[in-house]
């Protein structure tokens, strides 16, 4: 029985010093059926996919799509033959760029899909990080953390701060100790650059959007500069997201930001919302830059929480405040320059 | 300047507030690991420059400025011998088991992280007073809430439970035969000194005994051949002369008023913090019996320690613990898959008297350490499946083995369990080890967390 005690002499047996892999442990299909079967918080709670689609709706979808499709094939078809008609040379070489649009069109999707694999796998990587600290198991947690480790050398060097995880850690201790030890000594240095990259997206578009005279071109600049953000964030955490992958990435972000707690909401409003006296001496357009600021960095932090393999404690949960401060300052800074500028005008008749 | 003044006052008024001295009282049985903790604690304190200690968040987050260690003012008491400790450990010994107190103080230089302070004084220092004691005094603390009649029932209630009761039986004899035998000052002497003998016999057999009260019959340090010592527990059934009585009930008072009591006076009054080591891997090896009657020893320190209102340690001592740490050392002697179920079966052990404590609004914490780690975890290959193991060299013949000591419960186990199930944990030697740099742990670091890393403010 391996129950009982059993004394080697240190030649006799072959030994590892390894940490096990396949040595008995707790079932991870069964924690992970726990997990699911006892929600503790509602943050563990998510929304279904709705059953019951709408059949007129997806009857539409299709047919609408359909018709889409072939009037564009036709159109398509009816344009090349007049080119061809023309001449010969301008058709085929409109025709191969159609073709090479409709392959690169496919290959982006393609591509876009696995790297949404990707994203989808780093969330099962989540999810075993968070059971094995939480059940406090042993020798599992160092392979998953090496795995996670090789995708981040892929985009950023962080060898430096691994060499130090690699120093600290030893093979005594457990799963929860080496997570938490890699997520202090790797995962916060890239927190820092996650936060530096948001303040600078989200500043940017603030003072964008302050200074853009148009609404339309609003919109164009936030969808813009939140989707370069994300892909820079999901970059920094090893899974690179393009265009088409952070298609899904955003719908995930939009998703947990309105599932995000109420209360959370709550207490961040009360404290973005700037104070009155703050917003009675700055422009309507103004205001609305620092409002898409904030906007743009909690899409950020709410991309971090996606991307990142160990999920964030109360702890070391990113805070807004900094952002935002960074960002209210730059608009008022500017706001004040504006003044001077206005008040030397003034002066000067 | 006046201001100046003020705020020299503040600062001072500020540092008294902020207590900075605390007091780490190390509780355990002999054989704990009481005096290899310290060791390990001070030699982890005073290499922190270049240690790996990640989980004590203040030197994680490189606060610590530099540590020292102090010469304590209190004259009459020896400093604690750590460069003895750290030499044996050089020369592949453990630390004598200890015969007398000692102290040490360690002062902490670090940098003050909270916003307000900071501005105040960027650099503080904190204070840590450690003493070292053998184990067999702190079982005579139950003895302060005794007299000498009560004293003698709880005895042999005791000496009547397995596993004491088999060696027993010379006591027994002996003390019955008192009721023929005048007793004159020297047969008081030698049935003080049979008496003795079965003390040493508990605690030299294999069994694993624990409650060997009083304790300074088996380690009188100074006391030895004192007369204060000469007595013995009565059972109630032995009729002696008046006289008899009144002389030992004398000598059990004149121990328990001078000699017991002005101890814990002094080393257990205004203690901040607890850590009580428990050595379970001794009552593994041991069985039920051995279990039960350290379960019952430790309860019965541990709520002699009752830190309620009521309770006549805290109006005798007015200690202001506010925080126990319960824990197990020597995690090196079992493969780290099965630290969890060694911590779940520590806490199954104590639940009643964790119980107690918690309900008085004091933290209660356990874990699993090593305060010096000798062995390293291994997975040797057996029947064709891999083992987890550790290795190490095995004090008893200086050879290294691998060893696989059995698979502790993590759920309590009942008596049949108990017989059924083996444990062969055995003891290791001290290997190569490099003093000028932390002593090899596991834990150590969680340990100074839990004990005094709230105080790095
Ligand atoms: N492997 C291992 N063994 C330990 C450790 N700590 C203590 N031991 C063993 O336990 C024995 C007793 O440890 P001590 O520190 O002397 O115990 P103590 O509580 O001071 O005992 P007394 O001085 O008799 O009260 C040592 O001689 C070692 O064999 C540890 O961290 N690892
Ligand atoms: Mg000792």
């Amino acid at each position: 029985m391996s129950d009982q005690p059993i004394k080697f002499d240190s030649q006799s047996v072959k030994v590892e010093t390894s940490q096990l892999d396949d040595a008995e442990q707790v079932k991870e299909d069964l924690l992970q059926e726990q997990q699911k079967s006892l929600p503790i918080s509602a943050n563990g709670l998510k929304l279904k996919k709705s059953a019951k689609s709408n059949r007129w709706l997806k009857w539409f979808g299709i047919s609408f799509g359909s018709l889409v499709v072939t009037a564009a094939i036709f159109e398509s078809w009816q344009f090349i033959q007049e080119l061809f008609a023309i001449s010969r040379v301008l058709g085929i070489t409109v025709a191969a760029l159609l073709v090479s649009v409709v392959i690169a069109g496919f290959g982006t999707l393609i591509s876009g899909r696995i790297k949404s694999k990707r994203l989808e796998y780093r969330k099962s990587i989540q999810q075993k990080l968070s059971s094995y600290s939480n059940n406090e198991t042993y020798g599992k947690a160092a392979k998953v953390l090496d795995e996670v480790s090789d995708e981040f050398l892929q985009e950023v060097d962080i060898s430096k701060t691994l060499a130090l995880y690699r120093q600290t850690a030893n093979s005594s201790h457990n799963d929860s100790e080496l997570i938490q030890i890699y997520n202090n000594q790797v995962l916060n240095g890239l927190d820092q650059l996650a936060l530096e990259a948001i303040r600078k997206h989200a500043t940017e578009s603030a003072l964008m959007v302050a200074l853009s005279p148009l609404a339309i071109a609003d919109m164009a600049l936030v969808a813009w500069r939140s989707s370069r953000m994300l892909q820079d964030i999901s970059r920094i955490y090893g899974c690179p997201q393009t265009a088409f992958g952070r298609l899904g990435l955003t719908k995930q972000v939009a998703t947990n930001l309105m599932l995000a707690g109420a209360s959370e909401f709550v207490a961040e409003a009360g404290v973005e919302l700037l104070g009155k006296s703050v917003a009675a001496a700055i422009s309507s357009k103004m205001a609305q830059g620092i409002g898409v600021g904030i906007l743009i960095s909690r899409l950020g932090i709410q991309t971090m929480q996606i991307c990142r393999p160990i999920e964030f404690d109360e702890d070391n949960k990113p805070k807004l405040g900094q952002i935002r401060k960074s960002i209210t300052n730059k608009i008022l800074s500017m706001v004040k320059k504006n003044d001077k500028t206005l008040n030397k005008g003034k002066d000067n008749d | 300047m006046a201001i100046k003044k003020q705020l020299k006052q503040a600062v001072e008024l500020l540092d008294r507030g902020l207590d900075k001295n605390i007091r780490v009282c190390v509780t355990g049985l002999s054989g704990s690991g009481k005096t290899a903790f310290i060791t390990s604690l001070m030699s982890q304190l005073l290499h922190q420059k270049k240690a790996q200690l990640p989980f004590w968040l203040a030197h994680a987050e490189s606060r610590i400025l530099g540590v020292k260690q102090i010469t304590y003012t209190d004259l009459h008491i020896p400093e604690f011998p750590y460069k003895e400790a750290i030499s044996a450990l050089e020369s592949h010994q453990w630390p004598k088991s200890t015969i007398n107190i000692s102290q040490s103080r360690i002062s902490i230089k670090f940098e003050v992280k909270n916003k307000w302070l900071k501005r105040i004084q960027p650099h503080s220092h904190l204070n840590i007073d450690i003493i070292d004691y053998p184990g067999e005094w702190l079982l005579d603390l139950p003895l302060l809430d005794l007299n000498f009649i009560t004293w003698s029932k709880q005895f042999y209630e005791w000496a009547n439970k397995k596993p004491q009761s088999k060696l027993a039986d010379d006591w027994h004899q002996s003390v019955n035969n008192l009721l023929k035998a005048p007793s004159s000052e020297s047969d008081i002497k030698l049935l003080a000194k049979e008496f003795r003998q079965f003390l040493v016999r508990c605690k030299d057999s294999s069994e694993g005994i624990h409650l060997i009260q009083p304790g300074r019959f088996i380690l009188p340090g100074d006391l030895d051949g004192a007369p204060v010592l000469d007595f013995f527990p009565v059972p109630s059934h032995v009729n002696i002369s008046d006289e008899l009585a009144e002389k030992l009930e004398q000598r059990f008072n004149y121990y328990r008023d001078n000699i017991v009591k002005p101890f814990f006076k002094e080393y257990f009054t205004s203690v901040d913090r607890q850590l009580l080591l428990v050595d379970v891997l001794k009552v593994l090896n041991c069985g039920y019996d051995s279990y039960r009657e350290l379960q019952q020893t430790l309860s019965k320190l541990i709520t002699s320690f009752d830190y309620g209102q009521t309770n006549w340690f805290k109006r005798m001592f007015q200690p202001k613990i506010n925080k126990l740490i319960i824990a197990s050392s020597k995690s090196d002697h079992v493969p780290p898959e099965q630290h969890n179920a060694m911590r779940a079966f520590l806490s199954n052990m104590l639940i009643d008297a964790e119980n107690q404590v918690g309900y008085q609004g004091i933290d209660v914490a356990t874990v699993v350490f090593s305060a010096i780690q000798v062995t390293e975890p291994v997975l040797a290959e057996h029947e064709s499946k891999k083992l987890a193991c550790v290795k190490g060299i095995e004090f008893e013949n200086n050879k290294e083995v691998i060893n696989y000591p059995g698979k502790i419960p993590t759920e309590p186990m009942s008596k049949k369990q108990w017989s059924e199930q083996r444990y062969n944990f055995i003891d290791y030697a001290v290997p190569d080890l490099a003093t000028d740099k932390q002593l090899p742990h596991h834990r150590m670091d969680r340990l100074i967390e839990l004990l005094i890393g709230d105080k790095f403010l």
